[in-house]
C-alpha cells in the first residue's frame, strides 16, 4: 500500500480530495445507474446517497472508487427489490423523456433480466470491466459473473426477432 | 463483437446520453438527502424534512429507552422458567474428509515466535477435503508486534487489511493493519456497508459503527447484515439484543430486540450469524479464552426460536464465519477447521484444514 494513503486513513476527511472524487465520479456513476434504472430521479439519489456513504467512511477507504460502485449498484438492486406498486407509481411520476420505449426490443428485454444479470451485462458492455471487477463490484465470485452474463445474452438472444 | 454485443454497448450509450446528472456537492458535503419525489405529496423544503427527521429520531429514541428499560426489567429473568436446552449425543465423526465446499479464502493468524502476529492466506479454488487441504503461504507484510498479548479474534476490512482483536493489557484492544484502533476482544465486520462492531467486556461497551452502547455483561457480537448486529449478553441471564438501524452514525437511534436464550448447563459464550440465523455457542471461559465450547445452537433471529443444537467436532476457542453458510474455528489445540451448514438447518459437515499454533481464523469469500 503506498505511504501517502496510509497517511492520508489517520487524518480528517481532506474535503477537496473528496470533492476532486465526487467531480470525477458523479456523472459516470449516475449515466451507468440510469443504464440500469431508467429514471434520472432514481439514478440521480442512488448516487447521491452513495456519496454521503463514501463521505462518511472517506478515512477508512482504502479504494473509495471500487467502494462507490458497490454502494451505488446495492442501492440500484434495493431499488428494484421495491413493491411493483411502488414501482408502478413511480413510473408514473418520473420523467421519461428520451425513453427507448416499447419500440426497442432489445431494452425491454434486458429490463426483465434479473438484476444480477442486467449489471453484469452492463458493467461488461457499457463500463468495460474486467470479470474480476465485475464480481468486486457486485460482491459475488468471480465464478458467477461469467455464467450471469452468458444466461443474460442467450435469453436475450433467444428472444429476439 | 458479436451482433448482440454490438446492439447492448449501442443501447447503453445511447441510454446514458439521455441520463440528466445532478450534481450536488454541497449537499453531499452536509450529509443532505436529495428530496424524494413521492406520490402523492409535493416536494418538501429540505430544512423542514430533516426538522420532520429529527423530531421522530428523538421521540423514537425516547420510547426506545423507555421500553428498553422495561423490557430489561420485567423480561429477561435469571429464573427457571427459561427453557432448558438439550444437545445431541452424538459428537461428529471429526475430522471428516467428506467433500465440502470450500470458500474462496481462508485467512489465518498465528503467532510462531510468540512475538509477533502473522496472517496467511490461502485460496482455495477446488473443492477441499480435510486430508488435501494445502498449507497457505505467509504474508510477511503482515508481522506486527503484539506486545505480548493473545490474539482472541481477528477480521478483513476492505480490501485486504485486518482488524485483529487481542487480550488483554487490561481489557482488549482492536489493531487496524498495525496501529491501535479501539478497545475490545471481539470484532466482527461486514464489506457490505463497511459495517463494524465491537466488543469490550471490561468496560461493558458495545460499539456498531458509529453507536456506543453500555452493556453490562457483553460477552460477543456479530453483525447480520449492513443494518443490524446482534451482540450476546449474560447479566442478568443469557440473552441476544438485536440492534438495527439504515444507518449506525452516533445520532442514530436503532432499534433493539431482546432475544431470549434457553438455559443449562453450558452457558452461551459466543455467536457468529450464519444465513439461517444466530449460531450460539455454549460453553465458558478458560484461562484467558473467553468462551471454550463443543457445543451449540442456532436461533431464528426474528422470532427468537431454537432452530437446531448442533455438537462441535471439538472444543473450539476461536470462531468466525462468512455469515452465509460456513463458520471457521480453532480448537483448543490449535486445529483449523470449517463446518459448512445447510440449508436447510441439517447437521453441518465439518472438515480439519490446518493443524498446527493458531489463535483465530477469518473466512473471506
Amino acid at each position: 500500500m503506498p505511504a501517502d494513503r496510509l497517511m492520508r486513513l489517520d487524518h480528517p476527511t481532506p474535503r477537496s480530495e473528496f470533492s476532486e472524487f465526487y467531480e470525477r465520479e458523479f456523472t459516470p456513476q449516475v449515466r451507468r445507474a440510469f443504464v440500469l434504472l431508467r429514471s434520472n430521479e432514481a439514478a440521480n439519489d442512488v448516487v447521491h446517497d452513495a456519496m454521503i456513504e463514501v463521505l462518511k467512511r472517506w478515512n477508512d477507504l482504502r479504494e473509495p472508487g471500487a467502494y462507490l460502485n458497490r454502494s451505488v449498484l446495492n442501492r440500484c438492486r434495493d431499488l428494484g427489490r421495491r413493491s411493483v406498486t411502488h414501482r408502478m407509481m413511480l413510473s408514473r411520476l418520473v420523467e421519461r423523456t428520451n425513453w427507448p420505449g416499447p419500440q426497442e426490443p432489445l431494452g425491454d428485454l434486458f429490463d426483465r433480466l434479473p438484476f444480477n444479470q442486467r449489471a453484469a451485462v452492463v458493467l461488461r458492455y457499457y463500463s468495460g470491466l474486467s470479470i474480476a471487477e465485475i464480481a468486486e463490484a457486485l460482491g459475488c465470485p468471480r465464478g458467477s459473473v461469467g455464467p450471469w452474463i452468458d444466461r443474460a445474452l442467450k435469453a436475450m438472444k433467444e428472444t429476439l426477432p | 463483437m458479436t451482433a448482440i454485443d454490438e446492439k447492448l454497448a449501442e443501447l447503453f450509450h445511447e441510454r446514458a446520453a439521455a441520463a440528466r446528472p445532478e450534481p450536488d456537492l454541497p449537499a453531499v458535503l452536509e450529509g443532505a438527502e436529495r428530496v424524494r419525489v413521492v406520490a402523492g405529496q409535493t416536494r418538501l423544503p429540505v430544512p423542514r424534512y430533516r426538522m420532520l427527521g429529527i423530531a421522530a429520531a428523538v421521540i423514537v429514541g425516547a420510547a426506545g429507552v423507555v421500553a428498553v428499560e422495561w423490557h430489561r426489567a420485567s423480561k429477561i429473568s435469571p429464573g427457571l422458567d427459561r427453557p432448558q436446552i438439550t444437545y445431541p449425543d452424538q459428537l461428529p465423526a471429526a475430522p471428516l474428509t467428506a467433500p465440502s465446499s470450500a470458500p474462496s479464502f481462508l485467512t489465518l493468524a498465528t503467532t510462531p515466535d510468540g512475538t509477533g502476529l502473522v496472517v496467511r492466506e490461502n485460496t482455495h479454488t477446488e473443492p477441499l477435503s480435510g486430508a488435501e487441504a494445502t498449507t497457505p503461504e505467509a504474508s510477511p507484510w503482515k508481522t506486527w508486534p503484539i506486545g505480548g498479548q493473545t490474539v482472541t479474534d481477528i477480521d478483513s476490512t476492505t480490501p485486504a487489511g485486518f482488524y485483529v482483536a487481542t487480550c488483554c493489557a487490561p481489557g482488549g484492544t482492536i489493531w487496524r493493519n498495525g496501529p491501535e484502533n479501539t478497545k475490545g476482544t471481539r470484532i466482527d465486520y461486514v464489506l457490505d456497508g463497511l459495517l463494524r462492531a465491537t466488543v469490550d467486556p471490561a468496560t461493558s461497551t458495545a460499539r456498531v459503527g458509529d453507536v456506543v452502547v453500555d452493556e453490562p455483561g457483553v460477552l460477543d457480537v456479530s453483525v447480520l447484515d449492513r443494518r443490524s448486529a446482534v451482540f450476546l449478553v449474560d447479566e442478568p441471564a443469557p440473552h441476544l439484543i438485536v440492534l438495527s438501524s439504515d444507518d449506525f452514525t452516533a445520532t442514530a437511534h436503532p432499534d433493539r430486540r431482546t432475544i431470549e436464550l434457553p438455559t443449562g448447563p453450558h452457558k452461551p459464550c459466543g455467536i457468529v450469524a450464519l444465513e439461517q440465523g444466530i449460531l450460539v455457542l455454549a460453553g465458558g471461559p478458560v484461562g484467558i479464552d473467553p468462551c471454550v465450547s463443543d457445543r451449540a445452537f442456532i436461533v431464528d433471529p426474528e422470532t427468537g426460536a431454537v432452530i437446531t443444537t448442533i455438537r462441535l467436532p471439538a472444543s473450539v476457542k476461536a470462531i468466525n464465519s462468512d455469515h452465509i453458510a460456513h463458520v471457521i474455528a480453532v480448537t483448543v489445540d490449535g486445529n483449523v477447521v470449517i463446518g459448512q451448514f445447510g440449508p436447510p438447518a441439517t447437521e453441518p459437515l465439518w472438515s480439519t484444514v490446518l493443524e498446527g499454533d493458531y489463535l483465530a481464523a477469518y473466512l473471506r469469500t
